[in-house]
Formats: C-alpha cells, structure tokens, sequence
C-alpha cells in the first residue's frame, strides 16, 4: 500500500474513531465506519462467467452496478447460515464494493490508541487483511483492511491466470 | 460596487466572450474576396457587443483591442477597404489573441493584457490596405442606432471625444444596450455542468426500473382510476426520459468549426488550394463523443491535406482539378453516428505503405496482406507513409493516436482507397455512450446482452444447414462462405438444459479481424435500446464481458462482447474441457 493511502487511512481512523462490527462464522471482525457507504439486505445478484466462487455477482444499487463478495468464502470461514445475511456497501478508494456477511452487529467507539498491532504469527495463511486487534466487552474484534480482505489484485490476478 | 457581484459579473462576461468570439471566428472563416454585407454587418455587430460588456465589467484593454477592431471592421462594412487574404488572417489572429486573453483572465483576473502589439497589427493591416484616407465618415449612418455613432468618428476623433461628456453619455447608451444582449444570450443558451446532466439521467433511469416494479402491482389492481392514474405518470416519464436522453446531445457543428481553422491553416502553411465541404453540421451526438471526437478528426484533415492531396501543379499533371477537395460528412445511420472524410488525393499505395512497414520492423517480410489490411498498418505506431515529417504531421502524434481514441469509443474505423482517386476514412461511433440498441439474449436459463453493432446477421439454427463436425467446431455453410459455430453456453461453461427448444436457438454471425465467426445462443427475448452501465475495475478482466444494463425489471444484465469473448482463454478453456467429455 502506498504512502498515501496510509495517510487516508491513518486519517480515517483518528477523524473518526467508530467502527462498524459484523459477524463471519463464529468470528468478529469490524471497519472503519467511514469505509461505510450503506447496509442492505440480500439483493438479486447476476452472476458473471470466469468469475471465483467468491464473487457473489453483479448488483443493482439503485441505478448503479456494484460488485459484491462473499466474506465468508473469501476468508475460508464455514457460514452460520443465511438468517441475517447482510451485504455492506463500502467506499474504497474510488471503487464501490459490496461485502456479503453472516449479519452485522453494531457499531462500536474505539480511540486509536486502543486498537492493538496484529499479533506476530508464524503462519503460512496471508493474514495481512489484519489491521489490528479490538478488545471490546470482553470480544475480540479482528480490526479488518476491506482493500487488502476484497483484494481486487487478486480477482485481476485469478481472471488472467485462467483458473 | 459589491466584490461577489462584480466577480459574478465578470464571469457572465467571459462566458459570453466565448460564445462570441467562437461566433466571430466562425463568420471570419466564411469571408471570401468578396463576403456578404449581413456578414460583414454581423461581425461588427459581434465586436460592438463584446466591446461594450468588456467596458462595463471593467476589462477596459479587451474594450480598446475591440474599438479598434470595431473601426476596421466598419471599415469593411462600408466598403472602404476590400476583404483580402491578408485582412482575413489578421481578424483571425486577432481573435485567437482575443481568445487567448479570455483563457487567461479565466484563471487569473489580474492578467496583464499586452494591447499595443495588437492594436499596432490592425492599425498597420488598415494603412497597408487602405487607399483612403482614414475617417472618412460614410453616409450610411443615419440607418444605424443611437449606440453606434461614436465608432462612426475618427480614431484620433474618438480619443478626443473621450474627454467630452458626450462620450460619458455614450457608455451610457452602450451599457443599456449590453444589458439587452446579455438577457438575450441567457434566455436562449444557459451551460449546464455534464455532472448534473448525469445525475438527472442516471434519476430518471431509476425511476423507469421503479415505475416497471409498479406496473407489476397494477397489473392486479381492479380500480380503474389508479390504472388512468398510472398510464398518465408513464406517459409523462417516457417524455422526460427522452428530453434527458436528448440534454446530453450537442449538434456536431463547433468541431467542423475548428476543423474548417485547422484546414485553412495547414492549407496555407502548405501552399495547397483546398475546398473543405461540411454536410451535416446539424448532426447531433454526445457531448462526451464530441470532446473525444475533435483531436482525431483534426488530425485527419491535417493528414488528408498533408499527405493526400497533391500539390497544385501536380493535380494539374494529373489532369484534376487545380484545387484538391476534402468533405466531411456527418450523419445518423440506424443509431449510429457515422462520419466521413474523404479527400480526392493521390490515394493509398497499398505496396508502397507495405514496404514501408516492412523497413520500419512493423511487419515481418514474410507476411502476406491484402489491400484493406495493408491500409490498417497507417494505424500502426511510429508508421509514416511520408519519407521525410513536415512540420504539420510527423510530430510524433499519428494516426495511431486517432486509432485509440476511436476505439477507446468502442468503436472502429475503416478506410477505403482507389489510388490517384482519393481516400475515405469512415467512423462509426454510437450516439451516446449510454445507451444502445441490443438483443437480451438466453443463454441456459441466463439473460445476456449482445449489442446489435457487433452482430453482422441473425440466423434460426433450425434453418441453416449446420454440420457437426466431430472434435472441432461445427460449420455452416452461408452465401459460399463457411464459417465456424461455436456454442456460448459451452465455453461460458453454463448448465446447459435440454435441447427440447432446438427451434428458438440463434446463430449470431460476428465479425472480428475479417474472421466471421457463428455463435449460438438458446433464444432471443428482444431488441431494445437499454441504458448500459460501466462494471468496476474488479471486473477489468479480459473474458469479453464490457459491461452491465440494468433491465426493467430491476435486474443487471452483463453485456458480452462475442469476439473478444470467444478467443479468452477462458472461453477456449472451458470449450477444449466441453469437447473433451
């Protein structure tokens, strides 16, 4: 990630300390509320051929087309079932996304210097989707990078890659 | 005087000083040896207006470069001095200059305006032309209105008169008569940002999908007046969503404006006599296209004139008309924009250009192409068909570039050539960029979108005589040609459901690099226009999918693009597993 998008970050997260929690499975994870564009509930997707079992399809957002990928799938985590599925809307960097979770939760106030550096694993998964580690209520909230988790370079990637 | 005001005021000015610098330039260009009096008449009427709003916003330096423009130009009018070559060129300059200035005060208000430079070109062009002396006031004025006399005086007169109160009681006059036009010029024109334009259609498409949802629910509804009710709404919707369609649409004519400049220009500079006819000024398309649409259409004319056109003596040898003549035609044809250029130079050579490639390493030796292929390598970087780059082309901008930005509007060019007869570039573009005629097609129980430019014929696969051939594609045998069927439901890797409906599927016949190619889809629902809709980056891929419609019903469809499509990896992938089951 370049520097400037660090700053933005930085800069989102001290202009506003609210994050925006959402379940996956049994795991908690949050973003930053301003990431946040909308929450609504299970649209009619299309789906679109060459695309990875992630990519949930095509969208009609009133009036406008958005993408929208299943978290669960993406980050390997067995569904709790589809009850309260919700698909978030979020604003990254120019390019609007849908992320279809097991159910949102709340959103919680958390000052910056409370979140805690992502622990040092020895691991062989990618984790860097990690941004940090809330304590909040005695959960933990896996602070997520929606860039990095939706990884639009991957999805690039795969479709050249004929898989 | 109240600082925001005074700021809204100059802005109004400039807004008007570019359509009235663009209208003058366009009444220069139409002077011949000899223009029409309501020509002359306008383009003083034109100086005169300018020159006033320039002097009642303050802009008191443009206000002295347009007196003395006004002064020749009345010159002209009253037949004191003839239209020259010359006098044609320095009006022209002194717009660009004019134009230049109003550029500048744009971004900055405190720029310094060299007036004498200007001044001193017109004043020199009037003695060098002028047999007369100076200020020899005609008798016509008594046809002209109370706000003109004071241009009527002698330069140096005028001057003079500055000091008087008459001229106080002029400005007077003059301001009142700038009040009128500007009320004039809002009342007709008002510029409108793209971005609202693009946030109302993008409204009013939802409120089609939202009133097609409705239409659902009415459907079962018994109360007569609500059903009354609703065919009024959709009657009313239909006209505002063509009104929008139709806000987004400018007329083709500021773009053959600058290219008939360019033109004289590059003619000139080249010491050719060339006619440049325009059809179809009136032409309507995007505002987006026609933006695109200007640099390479320049380009074209600066290459037809360059490297097309003979020099004079040599089209005489030839046993052509002494001057060369370039038209450029725009006109509608079944949705699609389509524009001409065609000069009646010394054609394509396609040996010669061929050659050329091969020297260049844009082609190997060996290659073998035909005539219209052979045209297709001007498009190629770095390919010149001239030996040596004049200062006109050859600037390291080439028809490439005009290859690109055609195609970055979806959309191809072809030329066509008859040696020592001329060439004829043609290009083809969609309207508008958002919207499109297409079939919705199915393929296994999914809906698709097959833009109709891209398909060259329909075929019902029942009545064409189909041959299966075992391992490879199947053929059909069409007007002599055979041509390979390929059916998308395998390569898109679809379910396929039974072939119970044999009778409703299609064969599309596309074209991609003169391969025609046959692709087969399950049925056809309909042909409609349809609003398409970019996908974001995370779909950039290259699996033939270039976009997305949002259908009546709410629903997205993606649009494929069958050539591109048919030869990703993707699709041959997945038609090698198919076959091989």
């Amino acid at each position: 990630m370049s520097d400037e998008k660090l700053n933005k970050q930085t800069m989102l997260f001290s202009a506003e300390n609210r994050y925006l929690c959402f379940s996956l499975g049994n795991e908690r994870f949050c973003i930053p509320l301003l990431q946040v564009k909308e929450v609504i509930g299970i649209p009619e997707f299309t789906q679109i051929p060459y695309t990875p079992g992630y990519f949930c399809g095509i969208m009609n957002l009133r009036g406008k087309v958005i993408s929208v990928i299943d978290m669960r799938k993406k980050l390997n985590i067995t569904s709790k079932g589809d009850d309260e599925n919700s698909v978030i809307v979020c604003d990254l960097d120019n390019i609007t996304m849908g992320a279809l979770v097991d159910s949102v939760d709340n959103v919680i106030k958390i000052e910056k210097d409370k979140i805690l550096p992502k622990p040092n694993m020895q691991t062989s998964i990618k984790n860097d989707y990690i941004d940090g580690i809330i304590e909040h209520k005695n959960l933990i909230i896996v602070l997520m990078n929606l860039v990095k988790s939706l990884s639009i370079e991957d999805l690039v990637h795969i479709e050249n890659s004929g898989s | 005087m109240d600082e925001d005001f005074e700021l809204e005021l100059r802005k109004v000015f400039l807004r008007e000083a570019d359509i009235n610098l663009e209208e003058a330039e366009e009444a220069y260009l139409q002077f011949s040896q000899n223009p029409p009096s309501e020509l002359l008449a306008r383009c003083f009427r034109l100086a005169h207006n300018l020159k006033g709003s320039a002097k009642a916003v303050g802009f008191s330096d443009i206000a002295e470069i347009l007196h003395r423009l006004e002064s020749f130009l009345l010159k002209l009018k009253n037949k004191e001095l003839n239209v020259s070559q010359k006098i044609t060129n320095i009006l022209l300059a002194t717009n660009d200059k004019l134009k230049f200035i109003v550029e500048q005060i744009k971004i900055n208000t405190d720029y310094k305006i060299d007036t004498k430079n200007i001044i001193a070109e017109i004043d020199q062009i009037q003695s060098e032309e002028s047999g007369l002396p100076i200020g020899n006031a005609p008798n016509e004025s008594q046809d002209l209105k109370e706000g003109d006399i004071f241009v009527l005086y002698d330069i140096n007169e005028v001057e003079e008169a500055k000091n008087n109160i008459l001229s106080n009681k002029i400005e007077e006059i003059t301001k009142q008569k700038i009040n009128t036009t500007k009320k004039i010029i809002n009342e007709e024109v008002i510029r409108v940002s793209l971005n609202k334009i693009e946030k109302l259609q993008n409204y009013i498409g939802e409120i089609v999908i939202i009133e097609s949802m409705l239409e659902e629910q009415i459907k079962q509804e018994s109360n007569q007046n609500l059903k009354n009710y609703y065919r009024l709404l959709k009657k009313t919707t239909k006209e505002v969503q063509e009104i929008i369609m139709g806000l987004r649409l400018v007329p083709i004519k500021p773009a053959f404006q600058k290219l008939l400049r360019t033109a004289r220009d590059t003619s000139a500079q080249l010491g050719k006599t060339v006619n440049v006819t325009f059809v179809g000024e009136n032409t309507e398309l995007d505002k987006f296209i026609l933006d695109e649409l200007s640099d390479p259409l320049m380009h074209m004319i600066r290459n037809a004139i360059d490297h097309g056109i003979e020099d004079n003596d040599e089209r005489v040898a030839k046993e052509k008309m002494r001057e060369g003549n370039i038209s450029v035609n725009a006109s509608h044809e079944s949705g699609n924009l389509v524009i001409t250029v065609a000069d009646d130079g010394k054609g394509l050579n396609p040996t010669q250009i061929y050659e050329s490639a091969v020297k260049k390493g844009v082609i190997s030796e060996d290659v073998k192409l035909t005539d219209s292929q052979c045209y297709e390598l001007i498009f190629a970087p770095g390919f010149s068909t001239k030996t040596e780059t004049t200062e006109i082309s050859g600037r390291g901008v080439g028809m490439d570039v005009v290859k690109t930005n055609i195609e970055k509007l979806n959309r191809k060019i072809e030329i066509s050539s008859v040696l020592n007869m001329g060439t004829n570039f043609k290009i083809k573009i969609p309207l508008s960029v958002g919207i499109m005629e297409a079939f919705i097609a199915e393929i296994s129980n999914q809906k698709f979108i097959i833009p109709v430019q891209q398909v060259i014929e329909c075929l019902s696969l029942r009545k064409s005589n189909l041959t299966y051939l075992t391992g490879i594609e199947n053929i059909i045998k069409l007007r002599d040609e055979e041509i390979s069927v390929i059916d998308l439901s395998l390569g898109l890797n679809l379910h396929k459901k039974k072939e119970e409906k044999l009778k409703d599927r299609v064969i599309f016949i596309v074209q991609a690099n003169a391969i025609k190619i046959g692709a087969i889809v399950d049925k056809v629902i309909s042909i409609q226009s349809v609003v398409t809709k970019n996908l974001g980056e995370e779909l950039r891929c290259e699996s033939g999918i270039i976009g997305s419609v949002i259908l009546g019903d709410g629903k997205v469809v993606p649009i494929l693009e069958i050539s591109q499509l048919v030869n990703s990896r993707n699709f041959q992938n997945n038609l090698q597993k198919s076959i091989s089951r």
